[in-house]
C-alpha cells in the first residue's frame, strides 16, 4: 500500500488495490495514499485486462461509478466523517437493480432493461459512500449452479480457468476472488451465494430469511430468497451486512430483528455446533436417487461427498477444537427429501414469478422498435392453436427470451401448480419443507447446538461443461445449501485456510456454518476467531 | 418411468406457460421434465401425517402499510419518463400494446 500515487497504478501484475480489504482501502483513503476517484479509475484499467479472461462482469458501471468516487473525494476533502463503505468498490449481481444501467438477470429477455430505481441495498450502498462498479455474470435469472447457464457467456474460476466459478452469483465470486471488486453482492436462492464463495475461496453470507430487503431484486422464488455480501474476508462480509440489513417498507417480509451477540473468545468455550450426520455420509445424495430408474450411475459422479471436501471439513473441525469449541453429532432426518422438496417449490415460484417477463413490458426483442408492433399485427399462418397479435409476442419473446433451463423450470413449475398435480406436487412438497424447518428447530432446541457446521458443497469446483447434460447431476451441487434456504436460516460459507491435502492442490474448498433465524452475527463471530488464526 | 408428462402433457403446459418451444429441442426437454418428475417420486417417502403445509419463510403475518396518501415513492413524476423510455412503443406518452380482444384471431 505504499506510494500508489507514485507507481501510478499502470502496472496489472502489480495491481496494488489486488488484495485490499475494506479497512485497508479505508486507512489508504483517509490517509491519502489514493483518492477515491483515482482508486475507481484503476479498478476499471485492471478489470478491462483482467476480465477478457474471467468474463466476471456483463456490464461496468464506468460512469456513475466515476461521479460517485468523486463525490467521496469532495465529502473528504470536506472533511465529513465518512464510513468505512467510502470509496469501496463494489460489483452487483445483475439481477439487483441499480437505476440507469442495464439489468439483465442474465437472460436474453431482459438484455435492454435498464433499471429505473435503485434496489434497498444498492440505495444503502451508495448512500454509504460505496461506489458501484459493475454487474456481474450470473445463471439466467439465478437458476444454476455454474453460471454457464448465463445467456451471454461462462464466467471461469480465477483459481483455474477450465473450472466453473459456482453458481448462481458466480461473477460476483470471480469479481473478488480476482481482485477486480473489493466487495459483491450475491442472491442465495438455493446456494447461490455460498456454493460460488466456496469455489472462489471467498467469504459468501446467507442472511436469514428477513434480514435483508429484496426490492429491487429480481425474484427468483419469493419464499426462498436473500441477498448477501460476499467478501474477500468475514470481517469484510460483516460490515457489507450490517450496512444493507434491515427493515424496509418496500418488502413486507424485512425485519428488524435482534441480532445476537458478539462472541468474546471466552464465549467460544460454551459454544456447541453441531455436525449433522446425513450431511457427513459420502453415500447420502445417492440413496436419495430413485434406484435403478432412469438416471445412470455416471451421471451421479460428484453426489457424493468428495474425500478432499471431507479431509479439508475435519481439519477445519480440528481447528475449531483448539479453541475450546465444543462439537456433537446431530441428526437432520428429513434431508434426504430436501432437493426434490426445492425442486418442486421454487419452480413453482419462479414460473409464477416469471409470468411478468410478457414481452410487452420491460423491454422486447426480436423487432425493431418502431416496426414492431405493426409486424406483430400481420394476419397469423393458420396453425393449431391461432393466437391473437398480443398472445404471439408473449410465445415468442418467452419462446426466444429465455434459455433451456429457465424455460424448463417455468414448465415444471407450471405442471406442479396445475389442476389435479396441485396436491401430489406443491402442497406435499411444503409440508415436507415443514418437516425439514423442525429438524433444524430440534437440533437448536432439544440438542442445544448453537450452530451447525457442514461443507458448502459435496465437491471441488468442477469442469465448464462437464455437468451441464444433466439437471439432476447439477442440482446435487447445491445438496448442503438447499435446506438452509427451506428453513430460512442464516449462513456462511468460509474459505478453508492451511489445507494440507495434496490431492486438491491449489483447488479451494469451503466450510459452512448455519445460525439460528437472525443469529448472523453468532457465525460471523465464530468465523472470524477462525479467519483470525491464520493472520 | 413416469409417464405423466407426455408429448400432449407438454404442449399444454407451454400454452398455459405462454411458452414457444422449438420442435428440435422438445426430446431433451421431455427427457429431462420426465428424469426430474420421477425423482419427485422420492416425496412418497416422508410421512407427513398431520403436518401444515409451510407456505413461506417470512417470520410475519399479515402486513399492511396505512391507508393514507403518500408521495408514490419510488415512482414520482421523475421516474415516469424513464419507464415510458424503457417500452418498446409509445405515442404521447401512452403506452402502446396490440388489440386485447382481437376478434379476427381469437383462439379457436
Amino acid at each position: 500500500m505504499k506510494k500508489i500515487k507514485e507507481i501510478k497504478l499502470v502496472n496489472m501484475n502489480d495491481f496494488s488495490f489486488k488484495n485490499l480489504t475494506i479497512k485497508e482501502f479505508n486507512q489508504g483513503l483517509i490517509k491519502g495514499e489514493f483518492s477515491a476517484f483515482e482508486a475507481t479509475k484503476s479498478f476499471f484499467d485492471f478489470i478491462k485486462k483482467k476480465d477478457k479472461k474471467i468474463k466476471a462482469f456483463l456490464n461496468l458501471c464506468e460512469e456513475n461509478a466515476l461521479e460517485q468516487a468523486s463525490r467521496v473525494d469532495v465529502a473528504l476533502g470536506e472533511k465529513k466523517n465518512l464510513g468505512l463503505l467510502a470509496g469501496v468498490p463494489i460489483a452487483v449481481k445483475d439481477n439487483i437493480l441499480v437505476e440507469g444501467e442495464l439489468c439483465t438477470a442474465g437472460s436474453k429477455i431482459l438484455e435492454n432493461y435498464k433499471a429505473v430505481y435503485d434496489a434497498t441495498v444498492v440505495k444503502k450502498l451508495k448512500e454509504a459512500g460505496a461506489v458501484i462498479i459493475g454487474k456481474t455474470n450470473m445463471d439466467e435469472f439465478a437458476m444454476g449452479s455454474s453460471t454457464e447457464n448465463s445467456a451471454f457467456y461462462s464466467t471461469k474460476n480465477p483459481y483455474d480457468l477450465k473450472r466453473a466459478p459456482g453458481g448462481s452469483s458466480g461473477g460476483s465470486a470471480a469479481a473478488v476472488a480476482s481482485g477486480m471488486a473489493i466487495a459483491a453482492l450475491g442472491s442465495d436462492t438455493g446456494g447461490s451465494i455460498r456454493q460460488p464463495a466456496s469455489f472462489c475461496d471467498i467469504v459468501g453470507l446467507k442472511p436469514s430469511y428477513g434480514s435483508v430487503s429484496r426490492y429491487g431484486l429480481i425474484a427468483l422464488a419469493s419464499s426462498l430468497d436473500q441477498i448477501g455480501p460476499m467478501a474477500k474476508t468475514v470481517e469484510d462480509a460483516e460490515i457489507l451486512f450490517n450496512i444493507i440489513k434491515g427493515e424496509d417498507k418496500f418488502d413486507s417480509t424485512s425485519v428488524n430483528f435482534f441480532e445476537g451477540r458478539e462472541l468474546s473468545f471466552n464465549d467460544l468455550k460454551g459454544i456447541t455446533i453441531g455436525l449433522p450426520e446425513e450431511y457427513f455420509k459420502p453415500e447420502m445424495p445417492g440413496e436419495v436417487i430413485n434406484k435403478g430408474q432412469s438416471i445412470a450411475k455416471e451421471q451421479l459422479k460428484g453426489a457424493g461427498l468428495e474425500l478432499e471436501v471431507e479431509e479439508a471439513v475435519e481439519n477445519v473441525i480440528e481447528t475449531l477444537k483448539s479453541l475450546k469449541i465444543k462439537f456433537k453429532k446431530i441428526s437432520l432426518p428429513h434431508t434426504k427429501y430436501a432437493l426434490a422438496c426445492y425442486y418442486i417449490i421454487l419452480p413453482a415460484e419462479a414460473s409464477t414469478n416469471l409470468a411478468r417477463f410478457d414481452g410487452i413490458r420491460y423491454s422486447r426483442n426480436y423487432a425493431k422498435k418502431d416496426t414492431g408492433l405493426h409486424k406483430n399485427n400481420q394476419p397469423q399462418p393458420a396453425s393449431k392453436f391461432s393466437k391473437s397479435a398480443l398472445e404471439d409476442i408473449y410465445f415468442k419473446q418467452r419462446g426466444g427470451g429465455f434459455g433451456d433451463e429457465v424455460k424448463q423450470r417455468i414448465i415444471l413449475g407450471t405442471f406442479v401448480l396445475s389442476a389435479g398435480y396441485y396436491d401430489a406436487y406443491y402442497k406435499k412438497a411444503q409440508k415436507v419443507r415443514r418437516l425439514i424447518k423442525q429438524d433444524f428447530e430440534k437440533a437448536f432446541s432439544t440438542e442445544k447446538v448453537d450452530m451447525i457446521l457442514s461443507p458448502v458443497s459435496p465437491t471441488l469446483p468442477f469442469k465448464i461443461g462437464e455437468r451441464t447434460g444433466d439437471p439432476l447431476a447439477m442440482y446435487m451441487s447445491d445438496i448442503f445449501t438447499i435446506p438452509v434456504n427451506l428453513a430460512g436460516l442464516p449462513a456462511i460459507s468460509i474459505p478453508v485456510k492451511n489445507q494440507k491435502s495434496a490431492v486438491s492442490g491449489q483447488l479451494p474448498v469451503g466450510f459452512q456454518l448455519i445460525g439460528k433465524p437472525f443469529q448472523e452475527r453468532e457465525i460471523l463471530s465464530v468465523g472470524k476467531f477462525y479467519e483470525n488464526l491464520f493472520k | 418411468m413416469s409417464d405423466l408428462i407426455t408429448k400432449k402433457t407438454l404442449k399444454y403446459l407451454t400454452d398455459l406457460a405462454r411458452i414457444e418451444i422449438k420442435t428440435e429441442k422438445e426430446k431433451k426437454l421431455l427427457k429431462d421434465l420426465v428424469k426430474i418428475i420421477d425423482y419427485f417420486e422420492e416425496l412418497k417417502k416422508a410421512d407427513i401425517k398431520d403436518i401444515e403445509p409451510m407456505a413461506g419463510g417470512t417470520v410475519k403475518n399479515n402486513v399492511f402499510r396505512i391507508d393514507e396518501e403518500d408521495d408514490g415513492l419510488p415512482f414520482q413524476e421523475t421516474k415516469k419518463d424513464k419507464l415510458i423510455e424503457q417500452f418498446f412503443e409509445e405515442e404521447d406518452s401512452f403506452l402502446k400494446i396490440p388489440a386485447v380482444f382481437d376478434e379476427k384471431n381469437k383462439r379457436n
